[in-house]
C-alpha cells in the first residue's frame, strides 16, 4: 500500500516536471470552459446569420461526450507518457523488483490515473454540461470512458519504444473518440461499420438510451484490456 | 537459498536457456561468468521474478518465483546492468523514493558515504558521470538491507579505485552473511570474490566450481626458472609436481646460480576458453 501511493505521487511529481504534461492534463479543462461558454454563444450568432432555430444543439450530447471521454484520454495519455520515460530510464523494470511488483506498478501508474481522470471528467460534466444527465446515465458513459481510456494507455506503452513514438501513437490512438459522432452523423445501417468502437456504442447508448447499447460498450471496452495487459506485462522484463 | 532445476527458457521460439541446474547455498558469493549475450542477465531475471515464463524449478528461499509475494521484495536487493535512477532528481531524492517503497530502511548519508557521494548527493542524476550513476544505483540496491543480492556488473565503467571499492562493500555484505549472486565478466573480480563460479555460454552451464577448483583442476602449476650459462640467460619450466626430478633446477638451487623463479597458474581466463571454447571478452 505504501510502495503503490509513493510510486503514485512519483507519476505525479514527473508530470508537474513536464510543462507538455501539465498542459495535457488542462487541456480538458479548457475544452470544458471552451463547450460551456462559447458554443452556445456560438449557436446563436450562427441561427441568427442563418436565420434558423438550431444548428448545433441537436449535437449539444455529442460535445458532452466528447467532454466526458477527453480527460480520462488526455490523463491516461500523460500516463503512459511517464511510463515511457521511466522505461527509457530502466525503472519499470526496477521498480518491477522491489515490494511495488509489476501489478503495483501498473495499478500505480496506470489504474490510480485513470480512476482520479474519470471522477474529473465526471466533475466536468456537472460543470460544463451543455444537456441534462441523469446520474446513472453519467455514471454508465464514464465507466465506458475509464475503460477505453485505459485501454488507449497499454496501446500506447506496448507499441512505442519513446515517448516520441508515443506521442505518434497517441495521434493514432485518438481514433477511439472516432465513434462518438457517428450516431449523430451516420444514417441507420451505416453506423454499424463502427461497431468495433465502444465509444460509438456508449454514444449510441447516449443518443437513444438503449441498456444494450451501453452493455455492448462495456463489454467491448473491457474486452481491449486483456491482450494489452498481457502485452505490457510481456514487456516489462 | 536458491534451487534452479531443468530451467528452460526462451525470448523467442528459439531455445535459448536449456537445462539449467544448480543450487546457491546461504552466504556465500555465487558468480556467472560467461562472454557478452550467454544469458547471464536472462538468468538474474529470472530470478529475480521479473521473467515468469520459464520451465523448471526456481525455488528462491524455497518459493518458486513464478508470481512471487510482495515480502519476497522487501527481502531481495537487485542492481541491474543498466542504472535506473530518476535523472531529473537528486541523487538524495532517488535514495529517499526507493527507500519509501519499503518497510524498514538503513539511515541513507552513510550509505552515500560509504560510496563517496555525500558531498554530490543533491546534484541532479543527469549531471552524473557514469562510475557515478554505477555506484549511485549499487547503494539504492542496499537501502532495505536485503538478505540476498543480484548484482550484474557491478563493477563495470568504474575506475580502480572505484571498483575496489565496490569490491570491499561487497566483501563487507559477505561478512554480514548475506547471500550474493554476482555477474561479470570480469575474472579477476570473478577470481577474488566469488566462492563458486558458474561458466555459462549460449544459455546453458558448462563448468561450475569454486575458482580455484576449476584452476586446480586443470592441473597445470607449473614453475618457471632463468638462469644464466655462457653468458645467455636460460629459461625452463617444470611441472610443480615434479621439480624433484629437475636436476638442473636442484643443481641450480644448491649452486646459487638461479636468476628468477617463479611458480605461474593458469588463470580462469585460460580455464574457459579451455573448458567453453570461447573467450571471456
Ligand atoms: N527483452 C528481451 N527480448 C528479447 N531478447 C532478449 C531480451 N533481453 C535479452 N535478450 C537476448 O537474450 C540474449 C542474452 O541476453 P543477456 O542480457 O541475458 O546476456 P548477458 O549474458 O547478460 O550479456 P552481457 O554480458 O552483454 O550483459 C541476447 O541474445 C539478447 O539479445
Ligand atoms: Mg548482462
Amino acid at each position: 500500500m505504501k510502495a503503490l501511493v509513493q510510486s503514485f505521487f512519483m507519476v505525479f511529481r514527473q508530470v508537474r516536471k513536464d510543462s507538455m504534461l501539465i498542459m495535457v492534463c488542462f487541456a480538458s479543462v479548457l475544452a470544458g470552459l471552451f463547450f460551456r461558454f462559447a458554443i452556445p454563444r456560438l449557436e446563436t450568432l450562427l441561427c441568427t446569420y442563418f436565420m434558423k432555430s438550431s444548428i448545433l444543439e441537436p449535437h449539444y450530447r455529442l460535445f458532452d461526450l466528447v467532454l466526458n471521454l477527453l480527460a480520462p484520454y488526455m490523463l491516461c495519455f500523460a500516463a503512459s507518457m511517464v511510463m515511457l520515460d521511466e522505461y527509457d530510464q530502466n525503472m519499470t523494470r526496477y521498480l518491477s523488483v522491489t515490494p511495488l511488483k509489476k501489478s503495483g506498478y501498473i495499478v500505480s501508474h496506470l489504474v490510480i490515473p485513470a480512476v482520479l481522470s474519470t471522477v474529473v471528467s465526471m466533475i466536468l460534466v456537472v460543470a460544463f454540461h451543455l444537456t441534462v444527465w441523469s446520474f446513472l446515465d453519467l455514471v454508465a458513459v464514464s465507466i465506458v470512458s475509464l475503460l477505453s481510456a485505459f485501454s488507449v494507455a497499454l496501446f500506447i506503452f506496448t507499441f512505442s519504444h519513446n515517448k516520441l513514438e508515443g506521442m505518434a501513437m497517441a495521434k493514432l490512438s485518438g481514433c477511439i473518440l472516432l465513434g462518438l459522432p457517428v450516431p449523430f452523423f451516420v444514417q441507420a445501417e451505416l453506423q454499424y461499420l463502427f461497431f468495433a468502437f465502444p465509444s460509438f456504442w456508449i454514444a449510441k447508448f447516449s443518443k437513444e438510451g438503449h441498456v444494450v447499447f451501453f452493455l455492448v460498450a462495456f463489454i467491448l471496452s473491457l474486452a481491449y484490456i486483456p491482450p494489452f495487459l498481457h502485452k505490457v506485462e510481456r514487456k516489462i522484463v | 537459498m536458491i534451487q534452479v532445476e531443468n530451467l528452460h527458457f526462451s525470448y523467442t521460439k528459439v531455445p535459448f536457456i536449456q537445462n539449467m541446474n544448480f543450487a546457491v547455498h546461504s552466504g556465500e558469493i555465487f558468480g556467472f561468468l560467461g562472454p557478452s549475450g550467454a544469458g547471464k542477465s536472462t538468468v538474474q531475471k529470472i530470478l529475480t521474478g521479473l521473467i515468469g515464463t520459464y520451465q523448471g524449478n526456481v525455488l528462491v528461499q524455497n518459493r518458486e518465483v513464478k508470481h512471487p509475494h510482495k515480502d519476497f521484495y522487501e527481502t531481495i536487493g537487485v542492481d541491474f546492468e543498466f542504472p535506473s535512477l530518476y535523472e531529473k532528481l537528486t541523487a538524495r531524492e532517488n535514495l529517499r523514493f526507493f527507500a519509501s517503497l519499503y518497510k524498514k530502511t538503513l539511515p541513507l548519508e552513510p550509505l552515500l558515504e560509504s560510496v563517496g557521494l555525500a558531498s554530490e548527493a543533491d546534484k541532479k542524476v543527469a549531471e552524473y558521470s557514469k562510475g557515478m550513476k554505477s555506484r549511485l544505483n549499487f547503494i539504492k540496491s542496499l537501502v532495505h538491507e536485503p538478505q540476498l543480492l543480484f548484482l550484474d556488473e557491478p563493477t563495470s565503467g568504474l575506475d580502480p579505485s572505484n571498483a575496489r571499492l565496490v569490491k570491499d562493500l561487497i566483501l563487507e555484505q559477505k561478512a554480514k552473511g548475506r547471500t550474493i549472486i554476482l555477474t561479470t565478466h570480469n575474472m579477476f573480480d570473478a577470481t577474488e570474490l566469488c566462492d563458486r563460479v558458474a561458466f555459462i555460454v549460449d544459455g546453458s552451464i558448462r563448468a561450475l566450481d569454486s575458482p580455484r577448483n576449476l584452476i586446480m583442476k586443470r592441473g597445470a602449476h607449473q614453475i618457471s626458472y632463468t638462469y644464466q650459462s655462457e653468458g645467455l640467460e636460460h629459461q625452463r619450466n617444470v611441472g610443480l609436481s615434479t621439480t624433484a626430478d629437475d636436476m638442473m633446477l636442484q643443481m641450480l638451487i644448491k649452486e646459487n646460480h638461479l636468476l628468477s623463479i617463479h611458480s605461474s597458474e593458469p588463470n580462469l581466463n585460460d580455464i574457459f576458453s579451455e573448458l567453453t571454447g570461447r573467450r571471456l571478452q
